[in-house]
């Protein structure tokens, strides 16, 4: 979802949003802050932040699947939003910036947003974080099972906006966006206006990095602003450039690819094949994201898969005269 | 009362003169680089990074501190030169845009980075302390006044004077600020381009290697550390506008006072957290490219 969500605003509308974690961070802070919050007043608890408030919700979500659902799905819808607004906001610097100054303005908006957010305590715990986000299928009694089905439901949450994403883009509007990244003069100088546009691209792809920020939390079923630093939006990017930027399923591509290396260098993982390294494997992880990065722009810069046409309805349905013309015999 | 306001002042105005010097290194390297090449290096970081390990792990080989620094230095310059061989220079030539370079960048932030913490963890230098001990030469108002202060004080004086004089007395100095002005006029004037291209990032290296290896000889150092300096080395390019020499001193010295008498008075007289520290170098960032120069507008 992260990886679309950049595609759609950096491979289609080229703003590079090199601040993208703290978008995700914004839909994880306000699952956490709406969820916890809702389950304190319920139980009456005063301190929120502490571990016995966070075994006490846990504990209410197994006993109250209903309300917890509730409680998520508002939590998500609420993400989407308040994340896409300040993907709204951040187009406001994007309306001058020249692109690579852009892409360091945006990181350090979105790292000063994070260190704000790892001091200011009372909103999520500072440093330490706050844990006990429960999961509306926490009352599964098998841990494995909830786990299966919440990720299937994560996996219908991606496909779905890969849907919308590519219904977006296949529309009038993405050759718009397309327009705006390649030449934003004449797209001006077509009536197009590009604040509008880049405006709504960050709102609903922001929305998009809010949701993923939401089903994230409520994994994990914690929040720890350390969790969301500068690194994750590189290998966010790096899963965009290697699967093709401009085009979402090569994207897509990217991030499976780049996800399966991640869990197959985990230590865990290794040691279930047998393998045990005497050196910490993270090293190597994030070594081969820069690795990724740099053989791709030498020599694909492209991705795996390039960018396509736009296929907007009226070009399929002119695709498809095309191919009956062809296939009719020819008379006389 | 009062007398203890001004000890705190004191130490907080010496503070500050140190790091700001630091800070003055890394930055004009960084803008030396970006100003010839319009990289913006993010490499610089490891630069740093290494340049600490190198200076630290020299000293403690019992070299001493200055023949060490200058070791690190060359080394570093001579890594940038590489670095720039390897990768940036190709994505040059083949026309990659100036995002493109600030990705190829980043990703070779995080390869040396990387690779040197798997190295470091296997020898066992993740954390380190230097061989350099920091002894105070005078104390003023019970704040020491370290020969680390007056060794990086001087090396800045010293640097800046060397490069004003190769930037504008020699005709080295005259070509690389021609390629800063006009890469395509530079090259067809007969300049070699690609010589001071990597004459250029030879002295970006060193300073990055002397603000790396006074780093080491201030505090201990580990793998992560060029990475934390990274924000504020930007910060001081970024307020000098990436301009001059002058000016980008100026902006080091902003962050570097900025960051500690600034966090230290918003602490004692506004109750500020000093985890804000960073917050401020980030404003300044933000405040600066948004109100700043028309340089960085436009396509």
């Amino acid at each position: 979802m992260l990886a679309l969500s950049t595609n759609l605003e950096y491979g289609y509308t080229g703003i590079p949003n090199f601040g993208k974690v703290f978008f995700f961070f914004i839909g994880a802070i306000v699952s956490a802050v709406i969820t916890a919050n809702m389950y304190n007043s319920v139980l009456g608890i005063e301190e929120g932040l502490s571990a016995i408030a966070a075994t006490k919700r846990t504990e209410y979500s197994i006993q109250n699947p209903v309300f917890a659902t509730e409680v998520f799905i508002l939590s998500l819808v609420l993400s989407v939003i308040i994340t896409g607004l300040f993907g709204y906001l951040a187009s406001y610097p994007a309306l001058a910036l020249r692109e690579d100054f852009l892409a360091i303005t945006l990181l350090v908006f979105g790292e000063a947003g994070r260190i704000f957010v790892r001091t200011y305590e009372p909103l999520v715990g500072g440093v330490f974080g706050m844990s006990g986000i429960p999961n509306p299928l926490n009352f599964i009694q098998d841990r494995a099972l909830s786990s299966f089905i919440y990720s299937i439901f994560v996996l219908f949450m991606a496909s779905i906006t890969f849907i919308l994403v590519e219904r977006l883009v296949n529309s009038p509007f993405g050759r718009v966006m397309k327009a705006v990244r390649d030449d934003d003069l004449a797209a001006a100088s077509l009536g197009k206006s590009i604040a509008k546009v880049r405006g709504q691209v960050l709102f609903i792809s922001s929305a998009i990095a809010g949701a993923a920020g939401s089903l994230f939390t409520f994994y994990t079923q914690s929040i720890f602003p350390d969790d969301f630093i500068p690194p994750v939006t590189f290998y966010i990017i790096s899963m965009v450039l290697l699967g093709g930027a401009g085009n979402n399923i090569g994207v897509v591509l990217g991030a499976v690819f780049l996800s399966l290396f991640e869990r197959f260098t985990q230590t865990s993982t290794l040691s279930i094949l047998g393998i045990t390294l005497s050196l910490d494997i993270s090293y190597i992880r994030y070594a081969v994201t820069g690795l990724v990065m740099i053989l791709i722009l030498f020599f694909r810069p492209q991705g795996i898969i390039p960018e396509g046409i736009v296929k907007t309805p009226l070009y399929k349905i002119i695709m498809e005269r095309e191919k009956e013309l062809k296939t009719q015999p020819k008379t006389g | 009362m009062v007398y203890l306001v001004i000890e705190e002042i004191v130490k907080n105005i010496l503070q500050s003169l140190l790091v700001s010097s630091l800070y003055a290194l890394g930055a004009l390297s960084l803008t030396l680089s970006y100003r010839v090449t319009k990289i913006a290096n993010f490499a610089v970081s490891e630069y740093v990074t290494l340049g600490a390990y190198t200076a630290a792990l020299s000293t403690l080989r019992g070299i001493d501190p200055y023949t060490s620094l200058i070791i690190a230095s060359v080394l570093i310059g001579l890594l940038a030169v590489m670095i720039d061989e390897a990768i940036y220079k190709p994505l040059y030539k083949k026309g990659s845009t100036p995002l493109q370079l600030l990705i190829a960048s980043i990703a070779t932030m995080l390869m040396i980075r990387y690779l040197w913490s798997i190295y470091a963890d296997y020898r066992g230098i993740l954390f380190l302390s230097s061989g350099y001990s920091i002894a105070p030469i005078i104390y003023l108002v019970n704040s020491p006044l370290t020969n680390l202060h007056i060794l990086s004080l001087s090396i800045l004086v010293i640097i800046s004077l060397a490069l004003y004089i190769l930037l504008f007395k020699t005709r080295i100095g005259k070509a690389m600020r021609a390629l800063a002005s006009n890469p395509e006029l530079a090259a067809i004037s007969g300049i070699p381009v690609w010589r001071i291209r990597r004459i250029t990032w030879f002295i970006s290296g060193v300073l990055a290697g002397l603000m790396g290896g006074l780093w080491a000889y201030y505090t201990s150092i580990h793998t992560e550390s060029g990475w934390r300096l990274l924000l504020w080395i930007f910060a001081s390019s970024i307020i000098g506008g990436i301009k001059s020499i002058p000016l980008t001193i100026a902006g080091a010295f902003i962050i570097g006072f900025s960051e500690n008498l600034g966090i230290w008075f918003a602490n004692r007289f506004f109750g500020v957290d000093t985890a804000y520290k960073p917050i401020i170098a980030y404003i300044a960032i933000f405040v600066s490219l948004i109100v700043g120069r028309s340089k960085y507008w436009g396509r």
